[in-house]
Protein backbone atom coordinates (compact mmCIF):
# COMPACT_ATOMS: atom_id res chain seq x y z
CA UNK A 1 0.00 0.00 0.00
CA UNK A 2 2.83 2.45 0.51
CA UNK A 3 3.88 1.75 -3.23
CA UNK A 4 0.52 2.91 -4.12
CA UNK A 5 0.86 6.13 -2.02
CA UNK A 6 3.90 6.20 -3.74
CA UNK A 7 2.21 6.22 -6.91
CA UNK A 8 -0.44 8.45 -6.42
CA UNK A 9 2.21 10.96 -5.11
CA UNK A 10 4.06 11.06 -8.02
CA UNK A 11 0.58 11.25 -10.55
CA UNK A 12 -0.16 14.15 -8.47
CA UNK A 13 3.43 15.91 -8.47
CA UNK A 14 2.83 17.63 -11.11
CA UNK A 15 -0.58 18.80 -10.15
CA UNK A 16 0.47 19.82 -6.64
CA UNK A 17 1.64 23.65 -7.71
CA UNK A 18 -2.00 24.07 -9.36
CA UNK A 19 -3.03 23.22 -5.59
CA UNK A 20 -4.33 26.61 -4.00
CA UNK A 21 -3.31 24.54 -0.53
CA UNK A 22 -0.16 24.27 -1.29
CA UNK A 23 1.47 27.45 -1.60
CA UNK A 24 4.65 26.98 -0.32
CA UNK A 25 4.85 22.88 -2.44
CA UNK A 26 7.95 23.00 -4.48
CA UNK A 27 7.24 21.56 -8.08
CA UNK A 28 10.91 20.14 -8.04
CA UNK A 29 10.27 17.40 -5.23
CA UNK A 30 7.53 14.84 -4.12
CA UNK A 31 7.26 15.45 -0.69
CA UNK A 32 7.17 18.90 -0.40
CA UNK A 33 3.11 18.64 -0.02
CA UNK A 34 1.69 20.20 2.69
CA UNK A 35 -2.15 20.26 3.83
CA UNK A 36 -2.00 23.00 6.20
CA UNK A 37 -2.85 26.66 4.81
CA UNK A 38 0.02 29.42 4.79
CA UNK A 39 0.25 30.81 7.77
CA UNK A 40 -1.30 33.97 6.48
CA UNK A 41 -4.73 32.15 6.83
CA UNK A 42 -4.49 32.93 10.46
CA UNK A 43 -4.47 36.51 9.99
CA UNK A 44 -6.81 36.84 6.66
CA UNK A 45 -8.79 40.01 5.71
CA UNK A 46 -12.35 40.30 6.79
CA UNK A 47 -13.59 38.98 4.38
CA UNK A 48 -12.29 35.66 4.97
CA UNK A 49 -14.26 34.85 8.40
CA UNK A 50 -13.22 31.60 10.25
CA UNK A 51 -17.04 30.05 9.81
CA UNK A 52 -15.95 27.97 6.94
CA UNK A 53 -19.48 28.59 4.58
CA UNK A 54 -20.47 31.85 3.63
CA UNK A 55 -22.95 33.93 5.85
CA UNK A 56 -24.53 35.50 2.98
CA UNK A 57 -26.94 32.66 1.65
CA UNK A 58 -29.87 32.80 3.38
CA UNK A 59 -30.74 29.55 4.42
CA UNK A 60 -33.66 27.72 1.90
CA UNK A 61 -33.95 30.70 0.39
CA UNK A 62 -30.98 31.54 -1.63
CA UNK A 63 -33.19 33.01 -4.29
CA UNK A 64 -33.68 36.14 -1.73
CA UNK A 65 -30.06 36.90 -1.77
CA UNK A 66 -29.03 40.14 -1.97
CA UNK A 67 -28.19 41.10 -5.37
CA UNK A 68 -24.10 42.15 -5.75
CA UNK A 69 -22.80 44.73 -8.43
CA UNK A 70 -22.48 43.92 -12.04
CA UNK A 71 -19.31 43.38 -11.78
CA UNK A 72 -19.49 40.52 -9.06
CA UNK A 73 -22.59 39.15 -10.04
CA UNK A 74 -21.50 37.02 -12.84
CA UNK A 75 -18.67 35.53 -11.35
CA UNK A 76 -19.96 31.95 -10.17
CA UNK A 77 -17.42 29.81 -11.05
CA UNK A 78 -13.73 31.62 -9.37
CA UNK A 79 -11.58 29.69 -11.82
CA UNK A 80 -8.40 31.74 -10.82
CA UNK A 81 -7.14 27.74 -10.30
CA UNK A 82 -7.32 25.61 -13.09
CA UNK A 83 -6.37 21.29 -12.95
CA UNK A 84 -4.22 21.73 -15.85
CA UNK A 85 -2.74 24.07 -17.98
CA UNK A 86 -4.31 26.70 -19.79
CA UNK A 87 -4.26 28.45 -22.86
CA UNK A 88 -3.15 32.39 -22.50
CA UNK A 89 -5.83 34.57 -22.56
CA UNK A 90 -4.62 36.01 -25.89
CA UNK A 91 -4.79 32.45 -27.68
CA UNK A 92 -8.44 32.42 -26.65
CA UNK A 93 -10.86 32.87 -29.61
CA UNK A 94 -13.31 34.59 -27.56
CA UNK A 95 -13.19 37.79 -26.65
CA UNK A 96 -10.33 39.12 -24.83
CA UNK A 97 -10.42 40.07 -21.35
CA UNK A 98 -11.96 43.13 -20.51
CA UNK A 99 -10.25 44.94 -18.17
CA UNK A 100 -11.90 46.30 -14.85
CA UNK A 101 -12.13 50.07 -14.13
CA UNK A 102 -11.18 49.55 -10.80
CA UNK A 103 -8.27 47.20 -11.11
CA UNK A 104 -5.13 48.15 -10.66
CA UNK A 105 -2.29 47.21 -11.65
CA UNK A 106 -0.18 44.07 -9.49
CA UNK A 107 2.14 42.15 -8.48
CA UNK A 108 1.89 37.97 -8.84
CA UNK A 109 0.08 35.91 -6.79
CA UNK A 110 1.81 33.73 -3.79
CA UNK A 111 0.50 30.58 -6.30
CA UNK A 112 3.08 31.57 -8.84
CA UNK A 113 5.62 31.17 -6.02
CA UNK A 114 3.93 28.23 -5.52
CA UNK A 115 4.80 26.09 -9.22
CA UNK A 116 7.60 27.46 -9.74
CA UNK A 117 10.74 25.46 -8.85
CA UNK A 118 11.25 27.86 -5.34
CA UNK A 119 12.25 26.23 -1.79
CA UNK A 120 10.27 29.35 -0.43
CA UNK A 121 8.57 28.96 2.59
CA UNK A 122 4.76 29.33 3.15
CA UNK A 123 4.71 32.84 3.43
CA UNK A 124 7.02 34.66 1.48
CA UNK A 125 6.66 37.66 -0.39
CA UNK A 126 5.40 36.71 -3.36
CA UNK A 127 8.38 36.86 -6.15
CA UNK A 128 8.44 39.40 -8.30
CA UNK A 129 6.10 39.63 -11.71
CA UNK A 130 9.16 39.27 -13.74
CA UNK A 131 9.87 36.42 -12.27
CA UNK A 132 7.04 34.74 -12.12
CA UNK A 133 5.64 35.68 -15.08
CA UNK A 134 8.38 35.12 -17.43
CA UNK A 135 8.85 31.39 -15.79
CA UNK A 136 5.73 29.98 -15.37
CA UNK A 137 4.34 29.59 -18.51
CA UNK A 138 2.28 26.58 -17.66
CA UNK A 139 0.66 28.60 -14.69
CA UNK A 140 -3.10 29.24 -14.06
CA UNK A 141 -2.18 32.97 -12.79
CA UNK A 142 -0.80 35.84 -14.45
CA UNK A 143 0.54 38.97 -13.11
CA UNK A 144 -1.60 42.41 -15.03
CA UNK A 145 1.89 44.36 -14.34
CA UNK A 146 2.23 42.87 -17.88
CA UNK A 147 -0.92 43.10 -19.76
CA UNK A 148 -0.80 40.47 -22.50
CA UNK A 149 0.00 41.21 -25.68
CA UNK A 150 -3.46 42.65 -27.54
CA UNK A 151 -4.96 43.14 -24.40
CA UNK A 152 -6.45 46.98 -23.90
CA UNK A 153 -5.28 48.70 -20.95
CA UNK A 154 -7.22 49.51 -18.18
CA UNK A 155 -10.35 51.68 -19.04
CA UNK A 156 -10.56 53.62 -15.71
CA UNK A 157 -8.05 56.03 -14.30
CA UNK A 158 -5.77 53.80 -11.28
CA UNK A 159 -7.09 53.09 -7.83
CA UNK A 160 -5.40 53.74 -4.82
CA UNK A 161 -5.58 50.29 -3.16
CA UNK A 162 -3.47 49.33 -0.01
CA UNK A 163 -0.45 48.28 -0.73
CA UNK A 164 -0.51 44.71 0.57
CA UNK A 165 -3.62 44.40 -1.92
CA UNK A 166 -1.98 42.65 -5.23
CA UNK A 167 -4.76 42.09 -8.29
CA UNK A 168 -3.95 38.87 -10.59
CA UNK A 169 -5.48 37.82 -13.46
CA UNK A 170 -6.61 34.54 -14.17
CA UNK A 171 -6.32 32.17 -17.44
CA UNK A 172 -9.12 31.37 -19.61
CA UNK A 173 -11.39 28.22 -18.00
CA UNK A 174 -13.59 26.72 -19.83
CA UNK A 175 -16.58 25.83 -18.21
CA UNK A 176 -20.43 23.76 -19.00
CA UNK A 177 -21.75 27.76 -18.94
CA UNK A 178 -18.71 28.86 -21.24
CA UNK A 179 -15.46 30.47 -20.66
CA UNK A 180 -14.12 32.68 -18.09
CA UNK A 181 -11.49 34.74 -16.94
CA UNK A 182 -11.32 35.86 -13.36
CA UNK A 183 -9.44 38.53 -11.58
CA UNK A 184 -8.57 38.11 -7.94
CA UNK A 185 -8.07 40.01 -5.01
CA UNK A 186 -5.36 39.17 -2.84
CA UNK A 187 -4.68 40.79 0.66
CA UNK A 188 -1.49 39.02 1.74
CA UNK A 189 -1.78 35.32 0.51
CA UNK A 190 -5.77 35.24 1.35
CA UNK A 191 -7.84 35.39 -1.67
CA UNK A 192 -10.26 38.79 -1.11
CA UNK A 193 -11.91 39.03 -4.00
CA UNK A 194 -12.90 37.61 -7.06
CA UNK A 195 -13.86 39.66 -10.17
CA UNK A 196 -14.96 38.38 -13.53
CA UNK A 197 -13.21 40.00 -16.66
CA UNK A 198 -14.53 37.69 -19.38
CA UNK A 199 -17.91 35.83 -19.51
CA UNK A 200 -19.84 33.75 -22.06
CA UNK A 201 -21.04 35.51 -25.18
CA UNK A 202 -24.22 33.29 -25.04
CA UNK A 203 -26.74 34.88 -23.79
CA UNK A 204 -28.40 31.72 -21.73
CA UNK A 205 -25.29 30.66 -20.35
CA UNK A 206 -25.05 34.65 -19.25
CA UNK A 207 -28.35 34.45 -17.89
CA UNK A 208 -27.44 31.65 -15.80
CA UNK A 209 -24.23 33.41 -14.47
CA UNK A 210 -25.90 36.14 -13.62
CA UNK A 211 -28.74 34.46 -11.51
CA UNK A 212 -25.95 31.82 -10.23
CA UNK A 213 -23.17 33.91 -9.28
CA UNK A 214 -23.69 36.15 -5.89
CA UNK A 215 -23.83 32.71 -3.36
CA UNK A 216 -21.52 30.43 -4.88
CA UNK A 217 -18.95 32.93 -5.29
CA UNK A 218 -18.87 33.58 -1.59
CA UNK A 219 -18.88 30.92 -0.54
CA UNK A 220 -15.86 29.77 -2.72
CA UNK A 221 -14.48 32.62 -1.30
CA UNK A 222 -14.34 31.92 1.66
CA UNK A 223 -13.72 27.56 1.31
CA UNK A 224 -10.51 28.69 -0.27
CA UNK A 225 -8.81 29.49 2.93
CA UNK A 226 -9.68 26.49 4.88
CA UNK A 227 -7.34 23.75 5.83
CA UNK A 228 -8.91 20.36 4.94
CA UNK A 229 -8.87 16.62 6.25
CA UNK A 230 -10.67 15.06 3.61
CA UNK A 231 -13.26 16.27 0.90
CA UNK A 232 -17.16 14.83 0.20
CA UNK A 233 -18.23 14.95 -3.10
CA UNK A 234 -19.92 12.81 -6.15
CA UNK A 235 -19.18 9.46 -6.51
CA UNK A 236 -15.42 10.04 -7.96
CA UNK A 237 -14.22 7.09 -10.16
CA UNK A 238 -10.93 5.28 -9.46
CA UNK A 239 -9.50 7.07 -12.88
CA UNK A 240 -10.44 10.64 -11.90
CA UNK A 241 -9.29 9.99 -8.44
CA UNK A 242 -5.70 10.83 -9.30
CA UNK A 243 -6.42 13.76 -10.63
CA UNK A 244 -8.53 14.46 -7.20
CA UNK A 245 -7.94 17.58 -4.28
CA UNK A 246 -8.42 13.71 -2.14
CA UNK A 247 -5.76 12.05 -3.41
CA UNK A 248 -3.34 15.15 -3.23
CA UNK A 249 -4.75 14.59 0.66
CA UNK A 250 -3.73 11.56 1.05
CA UNK A 251 -0.33 11.89 -1.56
CA UNK A 252 0.69 13.62 2.27
CA UNK A 253 1.03 10.53 3.57
CA UNK A 254 2.05 10.02 7.44
CA UNK B 1 -7.00 7.70 23.92
CA UNK B 2 -4.04 5.70 24.74
CA UNK B 3 -2.03 6.17 21.63
CA UNK B 4 -1.83 9.54 20.84
CA UNK B 5 2.14 9.30 20.05
CA UNK B 6 1.24 6.76 17.48
CA UNK B 7 2.25 8.29 14.31
CA UNK B 8 -0.84 8.90 11.74
CA UNK B 9 -1.38 6.49 8.60
CA UNK B 10 -3.16 6.75 5.50
CA UNK B 11 -4.33 4.13 3.38
CA UNK B 12 -6.07 3.91 0.08
CA UNK B 13 -7.27 1.20 -1.37
CA UNK B 14 -9.43 0.70 -5.09
CA UNK B 15 -12.31 -1.32 -4.43
CA UNK B 16 -15.78 -1.38 -6.50
CA UNK B 17 -13.83 1.02 -8.48
CA UNK B 18 -13.88 3.02 -5.75
CA UNK B 19 -10.78 4.99 -4.34
CA UNK B 20 -11.41 4.60 -0.49
CA UNK B 21 -8.78 6.41 1.97
CA UNK B 22 -8.83 5.61 5.26
CA UNK B 23 -6.61 7.76 7.34
CA UNK B 24 -6.12 6.50 11.38
CA UNK B 25 -4.96 8.73 14.09
CA UNK B 26 -4.40 6.59 16.38
CA UNK B 27 -3.05 3.42 14.91
CA UNK B 28 -2.17 0.19 16.80
CA UNK B 29 -1.45 -3.72 16.10
CA UNK B 30 -5.25 -4.17 16.70
CA UNK B 31 -6.39 -1.14 14.69
CA UNK B 32 -4.20 -2.43 11.96
CA UNK B 33 -5.94 -5.59 11.73
CA UNK B 34 -9.02 -4.30 11.67
CA UNK B 35 -8.76 -2.32 8.99
CA UNK B 36 -7.54 -4.79 6.47
CA UNK B 37 -10.96 -6.50 7.73
CA UNK B 38 -12.30 -3.49 6.98
CA UNK B 39 -11.33 -3.70 3.58
CA UNK B 40 -11.71 -7.23 2.94
CA UNK B 41 -15.33 -6.47 4.48
CA UNK B 42 -15.75 -3.72 1.61
CA UNK B 43 -14.40 -6.02 -1.16
CA UNK B 44 -17.05 -8.77 -0.23
CA UNK B 45 -19.28 -6.48 -0.52
CA UNK B 46 -18.42 -5.60 -3.94
CA UNK B 47 -18.66 -9.43 -5.03
CA UNK B 48 -22.10 -10.20 -3.12
CA UNK B 49 -23.49 -6.95 -3.91
CA UNK B 50 -23.20 -5.31 -6.98
CA UNK B 51 -25.12 -5.65 -9.92
CA UNK B 52 -22.13 -5.50 -12.08
CA UNK B 53 -21.46 -8.79 -10.87
CA UNK B 54 -23.06 -11.86 -12.60
CA UNK B 55 -22.96 -14.04 -9.14
CA UNK B 56 -23.56 -11.88 -6.56
CA UNK B 57 -26.59 -12.12 -4.24
CA UNK B 58 -28.07 -8.91 -5.91
CA UNK B 59 -27.75 -10.11 -9.12
CA UNK B 60 -29.00 -13.94 -7.81
CA UNK B 61 -31.99 -11.86 -6.59
CA UNK B 62 -32.94 -10.13 -9.50
CA UNK B 63 -32.83 -13.51 -11.72
CA UNK B 64 -34.86 -14.77 -9.32
CA UNK B 65 -32.58 -17.63 -8.10
CA UNK B 66 -32.99 -15.99 -4.81
CA UNK B 67 -36.73 -14.96 -2.98
CA UNK B 68 -36.16 -12.29 -0.47
CA UNK B 69 -37.02 -15.12 2.24
CA UNK B 70 -33.67 -16.47 1.41
CA UNK B 71 -31.69 -13.60 1.26
CA UNK B 72 -28.83 -13.05 3.55
CA UNK B 73 -28.80 -10.86 6.39
CA UNK B 74 -27.20 -8.55 4.98
CA UNK B 75 -28.83 -8.31 1.66
CA UNK B 76 -32.19 -8.19 3.77
CA UNK B 77 -30.50 -5.10 5.39
CA UNK B 78 -30.30 -3.56 2.26
CA UNK B 79 -33.63 -4.73 0.92
CA UNK B 80 -35.47 -2.79 3.68
CA UNK B 81 -33.27 0.05 3.14
CA UNK B 82 -34.21 0.29 -0.52
CA UNK B 83 -37.83 0.32 0.00
CA UNK B 84 -37.78 2.47 3.17
CA UNK B 85 -36.25 5.42 1.07
CA UNK B 86 -38.51 4.32 -1.93
CA UNK B 87 -41.12 4.79 0.20
CA UNK B 88 -40.45 8.37 1.99
CA UNK B 89 -39.04 9.75 -1.25
CA UNK B 90 -42.18 9.27 -3.35
CA UNK B 91 -40.89 7.07 -5.40
CA UNK B 92 -38.17 9.25 -6.80
CA UNK B 93 -35.72 6.84 -5.80
CA UNK B 94 -35.89 3.30 -6.89
CA UNK B 95 -33.56 0.45 -6.78
CA UNK B 96 -36.39 -1.35 -9.10
CA UNK B 97 -37.17 0.40 -12.14
CA UNK B 98 -39.03 -1.24 -14.69
CA UNK B 99 -37.01 -2.56 -17.61
CA UNK B 100 -33.95 -2.58 -15.35
CA UNK B 101 -31.97 -4.63 -13.19
CA UNK B 102 -32.40 -4.39 -9.64
CA UNK B 103 -29.81 -1.77 -8.15
CA UNK B 104 -29.34 -0.87 -4.95
CA UNK B 105 -26.19 1.01 -5.25
CA UNK B 106 -27.78 4.35 -4.09
CA UNK B 107 -27.78 2.49 -0.56
CA UNK B 108 -24.88 0.32 -0.74
CA UNK B 109 -21.95 1.99 -0.54
CA UNK B 110 -23.00 3.79 2.62
CA UNK B 111 -23.94 0.96 4.47
CA UNK B 112 -21.00 -0.94 3.64
CA UNK B 113 -18.45 1.98 4.79
CA UNK B 114 -20.46 2.64 7.92
CA UNK B 115 -20.33 -0.74 8.76
CA UNK B 116 -16.62 -0.84 7.98
CA UNK B 117 -16.22 1.94 10.45
CA UNK B 118 -17.85 -0.25 12.99
CA UNK B 119 -15.00 -2.55 12.34
CA UNK B 120 -12.78 0.15 13.34
CA UNK B 121 -14.07 1.33 16.11
CA UNK B 122 -14.87 -2.00 17.77
CA UNK B 123 -11.05 -2.86 16.99
CA UNK B 124 -10.62 0.22 19.33
CA UNK B 125 -9.90 2.95 16.61
CA UNK B 126 -11.45 5.81 18.01
CA UNK B 127 -9.36 9.10 15.70
CA UNK B 128 -10.19 8.34 11.88
CA UNK B 129 -11.81 9.21 8.65
CA UNK B 130 -12.66 6.91 6.26
CA UNK B 131 -13.44 8.12 2.37
CA UNK B 132 -14.99 5.98 0.02
CA UNK B 133 -14.95 7.91 -3.25
CA UNK B 134 -16.43 11.16 -2.06
CA UNK B 135 -18.11 9.52 0.82
CA UNK B 136 -16.89 10.36 4.20
CA UNK B 137 -17.45 8.86 7.59
CA UNK B 138 -15.45 10.24 10.61
CA UNK B 139 -14.72 9.58 14.05
CA UNK B 140 -13.35 11.61 17.48
CA UNK B 141 -10.72 14.35 16.60
CA UNK B 142 -8.11 14.12 13.90
CA UNK B 143 -5.76 15.76 16.57
CA UNK B 144 -6.84 16.89 20.18
CA UNK B 145 -9.20 19.82 20.57
CA UNK B 146 -9.84 20.20 17.21
CA UNK B 147 -12.99 18.26 14.61
CA UNK B 148 -12.13 17.32 11.52
CA UNK B 149 -12.56 19.31 8.41
CA UNK B 150 -14.61 17.68 5.29
CA UNK B 151 -14.87 20.07 2.11
CA UNK B 152 -17.23 19.79 0.07
CA UNK B 153 -15.77 19.56 -3.80
CA UNK B 154 -16.79 22.20 -6.09
CA UNK B 155 -19.67 21.17 -8.47
CA UNK B 156 -17.47 22.34 -11.88
CA UNK B 157 -13.93 22.53 -10.29
CA UNK B 158 -12.41 19.35 -8.76
CA UNK B 159 -9.83 21.52 -7.23
CA UNK B 160 -12.15 23.85 -5.42
CA UNK B 161 -14.38 23.49 -2.25
CA UNK B 162 -17.61 25.47 -2.38
CA UNK B 163 -17.91 24.14 2.13
CA UNK B 164 -16.60 23.04 4.62
CA UNK B 165 -17.86 20.62 7.49
CA UNK B 166 -16.43 20.35 10.66
CA UNK B 167 -17.45 17.33 12.71
CA UNK B 168 -16.06 14.47 15.36
CA UNK B 169 -18.30 11.78 14.68
CA UNK B 170 -20.24 11.96 12.02
CA UNK B 171 -21.27 11.45 7.65
CA UNK B 172 -21.09 13.27 4.80
CA UNK B 173 -22.52 12.10 1.39
CA UNK B 174 -22.92 14.10 -1.74
CA UNK B 175 -24.60 13.23 -5.01
CA UNK B 176 -23.54 14.68 -7.89
CA UNK B 177 -23.55 14.98 -11.80
CA UNK B 178 -19.99 16.03 -12.49
CA UNK B 179 -18.59 13.19 -11.87
CA UNK B 180 -20.37 10.65 -13.63
CA UNK B 181 -22.82 12.58 -15.71
CA UNK B 182 -26.28 12.70 -14.97
CA UNK B 183 -26.88 9.16 -13.79
CA UNK B 184 -29.10 9.32 -11.03
CA UNK B 185 -32.69 8.61 -12.36
CA UNK B 186 -36.09 9.94 -10.90
CA UNK B 187 -38.48 7.26 -10.31
CA UNK B 188 -41.04 8.93 -10.70
CA UNK B 189 -40.44 9.73 -14.40
CA UNK B 190 -37.90 7.09 -15.42
CA UNK B 191 -35.45 10.53 -16.21
CA UNK B 192 -32.32 11.75 -15.77
CA UNK B 193 -32.64 13.70 -12.47
CA UNK B 194 -31.44 17.27 -13.37
CA UNK B 195 -32.55 20.05 -10.90
CA UNK B 196 -29.31 20.13 -9.00
CA UNK B 197 -25.55 19.54 -9.93
CA UNK B 198 -24.66 18.67 -5.60
CA UNK B 199 -26.29 17.52 -3.01
CA UNK B 200 -24.83 16.67 0.44
CA UNK B 201 -26.27 15.55 3.51
CA UNK B 202 -24.66 15.51 6.75
CA UNK B 203 -25.89 12.97 9.50
CA UNK B 204 -24.69 11.07 12.32
CA UNK B 205 -23.93 7.61 10.14
CA UNK B 206 -23.21 7.27 6.89
CA UNK B 207 -26.26 4.80 5.99
CA UNK B 208 -28.31 7.46 6.22
CA UNK B 209 -26.24 10.38 4.73
CA UNK B 210 -25.68 8.12 1.20
CA UNK B 211 -29.39 7.14 1.27
CA UNK B 212 -31.02 10.65 2.09
CA UNK B 213 -28.07 12.32 -0.49
CA UNK B 214 -29.35 9.52 -3.59
CA UNK B 215 -32.66 10.05 -3.05
CA UNK B 216 -32.78 13.86 -2.28
CA UNK B 217 -31.17 14.13 -5.37
CA UNK B 218 -33.67 12.16 -7.72
CA UNK B 219 -36.27 13.94 -6.15
CA UNK B 220 -34.81 17.52 -7.46
CA UNK B 221 -35.31 21.06 -6.46
CA UNK B 222 -37.69 19.91 -3.81
CA UNK B 223 -35.28 17.41 -2.41
CA UNK B 224 -33.61 19.75 -0.77
CA UNK B 225 -36.33 20.65 1.37
CA UNK B 226 -36.68 16.89 2.33
CA UNK B 227 -33.42 16.28 3.03
CA UNK B 228 -33.34 18.99 5.42
CA UNK B 229 -36.28 17.61 7.07
CA UNK B 230 -34.82 14.00 7.67
CA UNK B 231 -34.17 13.35 11.13
CA UNK B 232 -30.85 14.35 12.62
CA UNK B 233 -29.85 15.65 8.46
CA UNK B 234 -28.54 18.35 7.14
CA UNK B 235 -28.69 19.47 3.83
CA UNK B 236 -25.93 21.58 2.05
CA UNK B 237 -27.36 21.82 -2.11
CA UNK B 238 -26.08 23.85 -5.58
CA UNK B 239 -28.90 23.75 -7.77
CA UNK B 240 -28.76 23.52 -11.95
CA UNK B 241 -28.48 27.71 -11.74
CA UNK B 242 -26.06 27.44 -9.28
CA UNK B 243 -27.75 28.78 -5.90
CA UNK B 244 -26.79 27.37 -2.78
CA UNK B 245 -29.36 26.03 -0.54
CA UNK B 246 -28.16 24.93 3.12
CA UNK B 247 -29.68 24.16 6.14
CA UNK B 248 -30.18 26.78 9.20
CA UNK B 249 -28.23 24.77 11.69
CA UNK B 250 -25.73 24.24 8.98
CA UNK B 251 -23.22 27.35 10.18
CA UNK B 252 -24.12 26.17 14.33
CA UNK B 253 -22.63 23.12 13.18
CA UNK B 254 -19.50 24.09 11.62
CA UNK B 255 -18.56 26.89 13.94
CA UNK B 256 -19.01 24.93 17.03
CA UNK B 257 -17.21 22.14 15.32
CA UNK B 258 -19.73 19.56 17.15
CA UNK B 259 -20.91 16.43 16.12
CA UNK B 260 -23.98 16.27 13.87
CA UNK B 261 -25.54 13.30 15.86
CA UNK B 262 -27.24 15.82 18.90
CA UNK B 263 -28.58 18.05 15.78
CA UNK B 264 -32.03 17.69 14.77
CA UNK B 265 -33.07 20.02 11.93
CA UNK B 266 -35.69 23.09 12.97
Amino acid sequence: MRRACAAVIITVAALIPLLRYHPSSSASTDTAVHASPPPQTAASAPATPQTDIGAAATPQTAASAPARSPANSAAPIPAYTATTPLAPPQADSNAGPRPQPGAAAATPSPADAAGAASSQAAGDVPRSPRASTGNSPALPLTSTAAPPVGTAAPAGSPVTVPSHQKTVTGSMVNTPFGPYQVQVVFTGNAITDVQLITEPSDRHSQRIAASAAPILHQEVLQAQNAAIDTVSGATITSRAYAQSLQAALDATGH
Amino acid sequence: MTNLAAAPVRRVQQIMGLPISLDLRDPSPAVYQAARQAFDWLRDVDRRFSPFQHGSEVCRLDRGELTADQASPELAEILTLCTRYEHDSGGAFRAWLPGRCFDPCGVVKGWAVQRAGQILREAGAQRFCLNAGGDVMTAGEPEPGRAWRVGIRHPVHSDQLCAVIRMRDGAVATSGTYERGAHILDGRTGQPARDLVSLTVIASDLTTADAASTAAFAMGAAGIAWAHSQPGCLVFAVDAHHRVHKSAGLDTTITRGETTSTTTCP
